[in-house]
């Protein structure tokens, strides 16, 4: 690996922290620093406000060549979501270009939490319900928020 | 205005940074002997990073009309060596050198004569390093050599009227306007050739307007005797390595009232030229340059982070930018990250393009600090 690509992670982590995105929090992990605790706050106007989302996001070997990976580790009932937190967002795979970063994937899943796409589903259950009754989808949703959200 | 200092620079980005936006007199990156695989033909490339434009050509275009036009960055690439076939992109290396003679593609104007209705004016704003002559063509034939090596360019204009070459003097955003004597009066000819836009077609049949600057041989010019160091002077002592002509293709459109009634005719910079060594380059945009500096016309409109971010390399953020995608002209790479590219990925970062080679723009770098 290039010392070049571990600069841009340093650069990057330093941009966070001095100009530190509203709503998302990222603190490099001590012993690991492409491993990141990411902490987002449920977007306004979402099923999600007020809650409190925990996520892990870790950057491969060769990135920014390579998408960085997150998870959420919190509970969370979205379509594009599963069970085990994996992520469903084009920009994490074929979308992936090195031009974007850290700050732009949490955006990005901030808007995804925002605005869900069923038509791209992992959790098929929650994607289903949302297509047919938003309503319910998002009152369940907001159930899991105050939850498991806190 | 750029103050003549900033021209006796051969530093891109800081003279970039106090000359007008889109100016010239301004270093150009030459491409030299490209990669290898292209050496087959003559070819080089060359960039104006204050136009935030890249030139490249191979020789004088060959007879395959792909000289002209946006499209010929690929032939290009692809002359003769069959790289393009292969999956890994080119990486292909270039050099400044200054722009010493440069219309200002915006500036150019054809406005009716006010004293001769039926007829119209050419102006423009162009800038220059040194004294020179130029020269305005109308419904002009490229006739020049297309041999690997020329001496300077051959326009054919179709009237009797051979055009007259104006003399100038050195410096920055001189006005031509052109003699009322010379006017041109477009109804004369078929509106079919008048407002031609393919650049094939009109490499084939006329150009409407074509102007030519050209700098005087061993004209004295100012930054040449203001420059001490050897560099400057080696230079100044031959023409070497120095741009002697530079040829702007102009194309009109119908203007919206009509050519009757209109007061101007809309016409747009298709194509520029310019001839160093014997070998004519074509000039065409790279984005990402004027990013990098900032627009001095308007101060403070830049980017907020200039000097930082907008300046380095989108993957490393560490490196100046010195390297362009090919051929969507995307400027976002340093060199040591652009050869990453190269094997790890075939898009452009910026546009998810498919890249087929990356410019090298060496210059670039070692001034940018
Ligand atoms: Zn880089
Ligand atoms: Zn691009």
């Amino acid at each position: 690996m290039s010392g070049h690509l571990s600069k841009r992670i340093m650069k990057e982590t330093e941009r966070l922290a001095k100009d530190p995105v509203p709503g998302i929090s990222v603190t490099a992990h001590d012993e690991n620093a492409r491993y990141f605790n990411v902490i987002l706050a449920g977007p306004e106007g979402s099923p999600y406000e007020g809650g409190v989302f925990r996520l892990e996001l870790f950057l491969p070997a060769d990135y920014p060549m390579q998408a960085p990976r997150a998870r959420f580790l919190t509970k969370i009932y979205h379509p594009n979501i599963d069970r085990l937190g994996r992520v469903c967002l084009d920009i994490l795979k074929d979308r992936w270009s090195p031009a974007l970063q850290i700050r732009t994937v949490l955006l990005s899943i901030q808007a995804l939490m925002s605005e869900p796409n069923p038509e791209d589903a992992l959790n098929n259950e929650a994607a289903e319900l949302w297509k047919k009754d938003a309503a319910r989808a998002k009152e369940i949703a907001h159930q899991w928020t105050l939850e498991y959200a806190r | 205005m750029g103050n003549t200092t900033s021209h006796s620079d051969l530093s891109v980005a800081s003279t970039v940074r106090e000359a007008p936006a889109n100016e010239p007199g301004e270093p150009l990156s030459l491409g030299t002997r490209p990669a290898p695989a292209v050496e087959t033909s003559a070819s080089g490339l060359y960039t104006n990073p204050t136009d935030g434009a890249f030139v490249q050509s191979s020789s004088w275009p060959s007879n395959n009309d792909s000289g002209a036009g946006i499209g010929s960055s690929v032939s290009w690439l692809q002359g003769g060596s069959g790289r393009a076939a292969q999956p890994v992109p080119t990486m292909v290396h270039a050099y400044t050198i200054r722009n010493e003679l440069n219309v200002r593609k915006k500036s150019v104007r054809l406005i009716r004569d006010p004293d001769n209705p039926q007829q119209f004016l050419l102006e423009f704003v162009f800038d220059s390093t040194c004294s020179g002559l130029c020269t305005v063509y109308f419904m002009a034939k490229d006739a020049t050599s297309r041999t690997t090596r020329v001496e300077q360019f051959h326009f054919q204009p179709l009237d009797e009227t051979r055009p007259v070459p104006t003399p100038f003097e050195a410096g920055m955003g001189q006005l031509y306007r052109q003699n009322t004597h010379r006017g041109f009066v477009p109804q004369k000819y078929r509106q079919s050739v008048l407002f031609e836009q393919n650049l094939t077609e009109l490499s084939k049949h006329r150009y409407p307007i074509v102007i030519l600057l050209q700098r005087l041989p061993n004209a004295d010019d100012e930054w040449a005797e203001q420059k001490p160091p050897p560099r400057q002077t080696e230079a100044s002592a031959t023409d070497s390595g120095r741009v002697r002509f530079q040829a702007t293709y102009v194309t009109l459109t119908m203007p919206l009232k009509g050519l009757e009634l209109a007061e101007e005719i809309p016409v747009k910079v298709a194509q520029q030229k310019i001839l160093v060594d014997g070998t004519i380059y074509e000039l065409q945009e790279i984005y990402g340059i004027e990013e990098r500096t900032g627009s001095p016309d308007e101060p403070g409109s830049g980017p907020p982070a200039v000097g930082e971010t907008d300046e380095l390399c989108i993957i490393c953020m560490t490196d100046p930018r010195d390297t362009t995608v090919l051929p969507c002209r995307h400027l976002c790479l340093c060199v040591d990250c652009a050869q990453l590219l190269r094997v790890r990925s075939d898009r452009c970062p910026i546009c998810r393009s498919p890249v087929d080679s990356l410019l090298h723009i060496r210059n670039l770098r070692s001034n940018a600090r």
